[in-house]
């Protein structure tokens, strides 16, 4: 799995690829730690090519969410597919983020 | 109501009125009538005396005439009178036309007068007594019909108040020459009319005819006053009088001194002489009967008093009765809202499982019962319970209730049958203030597997049916719950053969009794449990209520009664096809899990999404298990196992860590917020969500968490 971080001037841009299971999430947890505080700036995570997602990772989102709600700033799922999208509606995930 | 009271008052005072009236009616008829005679014998009493001075005139009149050339005998003859004549005689006398007898003088009236011891004549004609002037002398000269005077002062002749009797003197050639008098005295006629009299305040009254008054009762019999005002009144015709029914008397009434009362006398045409006149006073008559009257009100009025009372007592309680009435009935309406709150307590009859059929039954002996039943279904394991409080009754109703909600929220997260009786058992036994006691039984039955767990707290023991065969389970007999709080409770367990009935039953169908007291009886409910054709729950339940119908008869039901029947038909998985992958509790080891699924899922032709699904479910599980079975990092294995029966995938999670039971953990709750969702917990919600069923198992040192999905419908 891959995971890279963009700092922009109003926004952070990050993008995940590949398959984020339980070992994918840990092992990429440190490169997307920057994001838990985003002081203020928003944060757009582009999913287009997140093949599946397991609960490590989602706790990893929910992190990153609740870090940029406290600076009150927005968190965006850019491109998320639809057995991932599922996912996030069985956890209820669906209605505390923004899909793009 | 007070309306009837006094409506009955006025009816009585009506009816005491009128009788009051008729006996006052009545009272004064007897009045008038006892005057009448009254006054008709004190009438003859004094004719009797007036006569006797009569018939003596009368014959001393023959005398006269003889002797009439001699005016000196004239005096003797009237001496004779008098000593001839009774006490009443205070003299007699003859006097003679002026001049009759030349040489007597103008004035010539010899008159005999009694004295204490004897008669003395005198002379008493003279210029100052004219007895020319005289009413006896005019009237005998008159020849008036009237002989008697009234009563008048004599003080030369009589000297005291007397009335005259005289006949004219007659010479031969009947002309009026003079008269022969008797002087009456008068005192004795008031005695004659008072000597007996009905009354003690009446008297009698004499008058003359113009209204004098002749003879009245001494002052202590009659006050003056009133006799004077009584005769005024006589004299009065402007007084009214009343009309009797008995023509003879006639009367008035009198106020004296504020004491009303009347006056009766006879009707001049039947007294020629004198008037004979009654006085009483109202109150003698009628005091008794006034008296007698206000006596009856006031009993009359106390009476009604009481019986308001009484009545009042009767309508308050009445009412009570009526108010306990109403409350009792809607007593019983809560009562019906509260079996029917229990009735829907119990859970539907199952029908859609293949595995397990359940029914149960319940009949309360009074509107709400202190039995219950349960059962549900939870992770592929049917939680089921049986119960009996001590007592009925509303109490016990509720305390069931308490019992029932404490079983289902206790094992919903907990599927050793210890730990849900312990934790019923402690609450029960914090707040039984009653000292009430339940006997409980509980099972879980595993459904994969037919392992049935239980604990039975003093309840009786369920039978297990199979193959018409039919035994006890053996059941530790503990404390029923709620009377030791640190009971230890102990789990038995008994593997369940496929096709096996559990009949459980509480005491209201052993001790049912008929009309003999006779119970129904184990034997009798093993008999028809040994015999039955058809292990349908429902059939088992029907026949066996039959029988007990039968033998009760129209005995009244005395306890609760309670069934539940558990058909266990299991299922085999029959799989087509199996794949198991070993893993060591590390996590990064479920990268592997990726292409096994991928493997397995293609060879059954399961589409992408519902593959990736799966996958997710899977691992999971199996990261729960590594995290949480294996929490120090032991070394140790995580078995994946994988089944397919053409429509069903199974896949079967083994581990050998501790013991684990992802079944209890709680699901993440999805409607917090973003600020409120917790971390954990999403794990099991996906691999609830995503599979249709997870159950879980602890065999043998080992957890076994089976999760199902049914991918064809056939």
């Amino acid at each position: 799995m891959k995971a890279i971080i963009e700092e922009l001037a109003d926004k952070y841009v990050a993008t995940l690829e590949g398959e984020m299971d339980t070992a994918a999430a840990l092992e990429v947890e440190e490169v997307l730690k920057p994001l838990y505080d985003s002081k203020g700036k928003d944060v757009v995570i582009d999913c287009s090519g997140l093949e599946y997602i397991a609960s490590s990772g989602l706790r990893i989102l929910l992190s990153i969410l609740k870090g940029s709600k406290a600076s009150g700033s927005k968190v965006v799922l850019k491109n998320v597919n639809d057995d991932i999208k599922n996912v996030f509606k069985l956890t209820g995930f669906i209605s505390i983020f923004d899909f793009e | 109501m007070i309306v009837v009271i006094i409506l009955a008052a006025m009816l009585l005072e009506a009816i005491s009125a009128f009788q009051y009236g008729y006996t006052r009616d009545l009272l004064e008829r007897e009045l008038e009538k006892s005057c009448f005679f009254e006054l008709t014998s004190s009438a003859l009493r004094i004719q009797e005396v007036t006569s006797e001075v009569e018939v003596m005139v009368a014959n001393q009149m023959w005398h006269v005439k003889r002797h009439l050339h001699e005016p000196d005998y004239m005096g003797e003859l009237a001496a004779n009178m008098v000593k001839q004549g009774g006490f009443n005689i205070l003299g007699g006398g003859a006097a003679f036309k002026p001049n009759y007898y030349p040489s007597k003088g103008y004035y010539f009236e010899p008159y005999a007068h009694k004295t204490k011891d004897s008669v003395v004549i005198t002379q008493v004609g003279s210029e100052i007594h004219d007895y020319t002037k005289s009413s006896f002398y005019q009237a005998a000269m008159r020849g008036d019909t009237t002989k008697w005077t009234s009563p008048y002062l004599d003080k030369e002749g009589a000297k005291g108040v007397v009335i005259t009797y005289a006949l004219p003197i007659l010479d031969e050639n009947d002309t009026s020459v003079g008269a022969l008098l008797v002087d009456l005295a008068t005192d004795w006629i008031s005695e004659v009319v008072n000597e007996r009299h009905t009354y003690t305040s009446s008297f009698v009254l004499v008058l003359s005819q113009t209204g004098e008054l002749i003879a009245s009762p001494s002052d202590t019999l009659a006050d003056p006053a009133l006799v004077r005002k009584i005769v005024d009144m006589m004299n009065d015709s402007t007084v009214v009088r009343e009309k009797k029914e008995n023509g003879y008397i006639t009367g008035f009434a009198f106020e004296d001194d504020g004491e009303k009362g009347h006056v009766y006398y006879g009707l001049k045409k039947y007294e020629p002489m004198w008037q004979m006149v009654e006085v009483c006073y109202d109150k003698e008559v009628f005091g008794k009967l006034d008296q007698m009257r206000r006596r009856i009100m006031w009993m009359a009025v106390f009476g009604l008093i009481v019986l308001g009372l009484i009545v009042q007592l009767f309508v308050t309680s009445h009412l009570r009765l009526q108010k306990a009435q109403v409350t009792q009935e809607r007593i019983n309406g809560e009562l019906r809202i509260a079996n029917r709150i229990q009735r829907s307590m119990l859970p539907p009859n199952h029908r859609h499982r293949k595995d397990v059929d359940i029914c149960g039954s319940l009949v309360p002996a009074r509107e709400v019962g202190g039995d219950i039943f349960d059962y549900y279904i939870r992770d592929e394991k049917l939680f089921f319970c049986i119960g009996d409080v001590s007592g009925k009754g509303t109490a016990a109703a509720m305390l069931m209730g308490v019992i029932h909600s404490m079983f289902r929220s206790f094992s919903l997260r907990e599927n050793n049958p210890t730990r849900i009786m312990q934790s019923i058992n402690e609450l029960s036994c914090e707040g039984n203030d009653s000292n009430m006691f339940v006997t409980f039984f509980l099972g879980v039955l595993d459904l994969p597997t037919g392992r049935l767990r239980y604990c039975d707290a003093g309840h009786d023991s369920p039978y297990i049916i199979h193959n018409s065969e039919i035994f006890r389970l053996d059941c530790i007999a503990h404390l029923p719950v709620g009377v030791l709080d640190d009971m230890k409770y102990t789990t038995q367990e008994i593997q369940l053969q496929p096709d096996s009935t559990i009949f459980l039953y509480t005491d209201g169908l052993t001790e049912a009794m008929d009309q003999e007291h006779k119970q129904f009886g184990l034997d009798r409910v093993e008999k028809i449990l040994s015999t039955l054709t058809d292990e349908n729950p429902e059939k088992v339940l029907q026949k066996v209520t039959e029988a007990m119908h039968e033998f009760v008869k129209d005995a009244e039901q005395s306890d609760d009664l309670t069934m539940l029947a558990v058909h266990y038909t299991p299922q085999s998985f029959g799989s087509t096809l199996t794949e198991t992958l070993v893993l060591k509790n590390d996590i990064h080891e479920v990268s592997k899990l990726s292409s096994f699924m991928k493997s397995v899922t293609e060879k059954i032709n399961l589409e992408a999404s519902l593959s990736r699904q799966l996958r997710l479910a899977v691992e999971e599980a199996v990261v729960n298990v590594i995290d949480y079975a294996y929490p120090n990092e032991k070394d140790g294995e995580v078995e994946v196992c994988m089944m397919f029966n053409g429509q069903s995938l199974k896949i079967i999670i083994t581990d050998s860590g501790v013991p684990f039971d992802p079944t209890a953990k709680e699901k993440a709750d999805t409607t917090l917020s973003a600020e409120d969702r917790q971390i954990g917990g999403l794990g099991i919600l996906l691999v609830r969500e995503l599979m249709d069923s997870i159950n879980y198992e602890r065999e043998e040192g080992k957890n076994i968490l089976t999760l199902t999905k049914t991918i064809h419908n056939s």
